[in-house]
Parts: C-alpha cells; sequence; structure tokens
C-alpha cells in the first residue's frame, strides 16, 4: 500500500502544490473512492519522500492558517517517471493474466 | 480544585506523542510538524463535515475516522527508519566521533586566530612584547581559553545537544569524556619579550609519563561539570520514558 501511495502522491504534486488535506481529497476524487486508507497515513509517506529528496515542504499562510505545501523537486519528478514504468509494467502483467481466457 | 477539560487532555495527548516520537529518533523540528499537520487536517475535516451540517460530536467522530488516530501516525511515524535523524542512526559518529573532530578543528582554528593576530602587530609594525595589548590577553586569557574553556564549551554544548536531542545511548557520555582527555593532553604558552630575548607562542598536544596526574586531573575536572549537567537533564527524561513505555 505505501508505494501505491507514494505514487499517487507523486502524481498528483507532478500537477500542482498540495498540502496534506487537499492531496487526501484529490486521492479520494482521482481514484473514484477505490483507495480509502486513513488519511493520517499520509503524512509519514509525505515526510519519508521529503526525506529522499523527492519532494519539498514551504510553509505558506492561507487565510490566516499555516499551512504545508508539497511540491516535487527534479529527482521527484526522475522518480515519479521510473515507478509510473514499473507500475504499467506490473498491472499489464496483473491485467494479462486476469484477462487470460484460459483462467477466466 | 483542578479540572480536566477536553482541549487539556488533546494537549497532553499531543505532547505524550511528540515525546514518544523524539524519543524514537525523530527529529523535534519534524515531530512537531508532522502533529502540526496531523491536528491541521483533523480540524480541516471536521469543519468540512460542519459544513455539511452535522452536529460536532458526529463530525469530530466521522473526522477521526477518516483520519485515523493520533496513536496510529506516531506508531506509523516509528516505524519507518528513514524518518529517525542521523544522528539517532549514527550516535557514535554523531556524539563522539564528530564533536572530538570539531573540538580538534576549534583548538585549531583558534590557534590560527592568535597567530593571524600577532602576524598583524607584526605587519603593522608594533612590538611583541607583554605591554601589548593583544599580545598580552593571549599569554593571559589565551591557555585559560583553550585548555579549559574549550573543553568545557565542547563537552558542555554536546551535553546540551544530546539531552535536547533525547539520546538515550551512551554516545554522548563518551563523547564528553573524548573531548575532555583530549582538551587535557593539548598544551599552550606564551613567553614574552622582555623576560625572554623574543617573544613566542607554542602549542600541541602529548603526554608526559612522569606527569600524568595532572592532565587527568584537567580531564576529570572539564569532564565533571559536563557530565553532572547531562544527568541531571536526563534524571527526568529516563522518568518520562518509563511512563511512555508503561
Amino acid at each position: 500500500m505505501s508505494g501505491i501511495s507514494e505514487l499517487l502522491l507523486l502524481r498528483l504534486l507532478a500537477e500542482r502544490q498540495m498540502y496534506g488535506y487537499e492531496l487526501a481529497r484529490a486521492i479520494r476524487s482521482t481514484t473514484r473512492h477505490a483507495i480509502s486508507v486513513g488519511e493520517g497515513v499520509l503524512y509519514p509517506v509525505l515526510h519519508t519522500l521529503e526525506r529522499r529528496g523527492w519532494l519539498k515542504a514551504r510553509r505558506r499562510i492561507v487565510n490566516g492558517r499555516t499551512r504545508v505545501y508539497y511540491s516535487l523537486t527534479r529527482g521527484g519528478r526522475r522518480h515519479l517517471k521510473k515507478i509510473t514504468l514499473d507500475w504499467r509494467r506490473i498491472s499489464g502483467g496483473v491485467d494479462a493474466a486476469l484477462l487470460d481466457p484460459r483462467y477466466a | 480544585m483542578p479540572r480536566c477539560s477536553i482541549p487539556d487532555m488533546r494537549e497532553e495527548k499531543s505532547h505524550r506523542s511528540l515525546d514518544r516520537l523524539i524519543y524514537a529518533g525523530i527529529a523535534p523540528r519534524r515531530a512537531r510538524r508532522i502533529l502540526r499537520e496531523f491536528s491541521d487536517h483533523h480540524a480541516d475535516l471536521v469543519a468540512e463535515q460542519l459544513a455539511q451540517g452535522v452536529d460536532r460530536a458526529e463530525a469530530e467522530a466521522a473526522a477521526g475516522k477518516r483520519l485515523g488516530t493520533e496513536e496510529q501516525l506516531v506508531a506509523d511515524v516509528i516505524d519507518r527508519p528513514g524518518l529517525r535523524c542521523w544522528s539517532r542512526r549514527r550516535p557514535g559518529v554523531a556524539f563522539a566521533v564528530a564533536p572530538v573532530l570539531l573540538f580538534a578543528l576549534s583548538f585549531g582554528a583558534s590557534l590560527l586566530m592568535f597567530i593571524a593576530l600577532v602576524q598583524w602587530r607584526k605587519f603593522l609594525g608594533a612590538p611583541l612584547t607583554g605591554a601589548a595589548g593583544t599580545v598580552r590577553w593571549i599569554s593571559e586569557y589565551g591557555a585559560a581559553y583553550l585548555l579549559w574553556g574549550l573543553p568545557l564549551a565542547g563537552a558542555s554544548t554536546l551535553a546540551a545537544a544530546a539531552a535536547h536531542s533525547r539520546e538515550t545511548s551512551i554516545w554522548p557520555g563518551v563523547g564528553i569524556v573524548l573531548i575532555c582527555v583530549v582538551g587535557a593532553l593539548t598544551n599552550f604558552s606564551v613567553d614574552l619579550a622582555p623576560l625572554v630575548q623574543a617573544s613566542s607562542m607554542t602549542a600541541g598536544i602529548g603526554i608526559s609519563t612522569d606527569h600524568i596526574s595532572a592532565p587527568l586531573l584537567r580531564a576529570a575536572a572539564t569532564a565533571a561539570p559536563a557530565l553532572l549537567a547531562y544527568a541531571w537533564a536526563r534524571h527526568p527524561q529516563r522518568r518520562e520514558i518509563d511512563t511512555l513505555s508503561s
């Protein structure tokens, strides 16, 4: 599950910078509510990605509240490309197995 | 009569979570930020529910269900070794090797500063005698600073840093002793004209087997205050660890 969260977070942040609550909402809407994990799980993943240098965090004050916005770094974009290819290869393989008429 | 309100309980819980994260090796700043983001997210979820017309109790329950508990968050963060700070992953390097190297560098840098000051006076054509302000200052206070002040400051800074990061290993103690032993092996002296023919400044590191007690006493005298301060700072922390693990 951690790998999926990582992929989704990097993919969403490739579009624009977001803070935790926004990211949780974006995950729910883009996955059509298919992925429902405790939203608190996002923070350890976000901080791990930041620690690895794939995300950078910046504080911004919005409507009087401090928000921590995350955005992708150059290294993060490279990593996203790599794990997207990995994911496509794996999901393609699984799809091929599932659609194989011999096992249908 | 003390009252126990819900916000106080939540604050206490957050304080406990913060302590658990810091003791687990998460940098204090990162630990605070994670808890702050989590709490803001909770507030956003509650506001979202309230906007949909549900009452506060229901909104809080729904927010808790979607977000998970703070205990889960703390456990999840602790489970990720990658989030632990560098000093916790390599305490021997952070609290023993690096501080001793830093101390040696500070000693060398201070000597270079003294040499630069003397050379500057030479360049200006000023006499290098005991009457000269800079030279007299180096002669009077330089030894006290290098032989006592620097080891004491290094050991105390290390003790404060270790207590701040709630380091639980023996490495800070080892680091303090090493700094003070290395500090006790150093020597520095200034001989000024006209007492000698030409003013000179000597510094070095070494031990004489004939006079082994003097450096040992110096090491003990500089290490003791830092070790005592560290033990004093660690005492309530040990009680906190017992409380957190109970």
